[in-house]
């Protein structure tokens, strides 16, 4: 089982469980939950934003998911990431990896997010309790 | 002349507007049409930590261009 979701709704932690199925041969199960935080590099931030190339995104994102499922000792992987406004304390991204041993499932799904970071057109948007905005990540400078 | 779709992602879009813009251009490739925007408004045409894409598929900076593609230009990815 590997599936990539994005989801435009607050993402269901039970739901989403239920996408990894069960093995008989599966020792680990290893969740993530990224939550939105009220602070980023020392500014108070009031609420966020995701947004996400739909065509790229999808298909990048279930490239590294089946590509962790491909991994050896992995049982199943899903991963689920957050589209649209979100406010603090909501599950922006959640990840889960089955594997025989708990030594791959965790290794597995820290390394499919640090992907899904950096491979998967998402991007986000943070709103400032200065009543001030910006893209995270990226500035346009001038020549 | 190039008929071309060209949409620019994120903070790339507070800058060019997000578009979809339609745009004509002589631009050969993709880096060719980026180096057309920046300059149209003033900007450093440097790629580093940008990605492009054409007709929904990543494509290197070289990809050439044909009349009716749709390009898009995206800074560094923020998921998580």
């Amino acid at each position: 089982m590997a599936v990539f979701q994005l989801s435009a709704t607050p993402i269901q932690l039970d739901t989403a469980r239920r996408l990894l199925g069960t093995d008989p041969g599966c020792g680990a199960y290893v969740a993530f939950e990224g939550w939105v935080r009220n602070h980023h590099q020392g500014r108070a931030v009031s609420a966020l934003s995701y947004r996400a190339h739909p065509v790229l995104a999808v298909r990048a994102g279930t490239q590294l998911v089946q590509l962790t499922a491909a991994e050896p000792d992995v049982l199943g992987v899903a991963a689920i990431h957050r589209v649209g406004d979100l406010v603090i304390g909501d599950v922006a991204v959640w990840i889960g990896v089955l594997a025989g041993h708990r030594a791959a499932a965790f290794q597995h799904c820290r390394a499919l997010l640090d992907r899904i970071k950096s491979e998967v057109p998402i991007w986000k948007h943070e709103q400032y309790t200065d009543g001030t905005s910006g893209w995270t990540g990226h500035d346009v400078k001038p020549p | 002349m190039k008929e071309l779709q060209v949409t620019f992602w994120a903070a790339l879009g507070e800058r060019f507007g997000s578009g979809p813009h339609h745009l004509r251009s002589e631009a050969v490739d993709c880096m060719a049409l980026w180096q057309e925007c920046c300059m149209a408004q003033g900007i450093d045409a440097a790629t580093q930590g940008l990605r492009v894409a054409r007709n929904d598929e990543f494509v290197d900076w070289g990809a050439q261009i044909q009349t009716g593609d749709r390009i898009e230009f995206m800074p560094p990815f923020a998921g998580g």
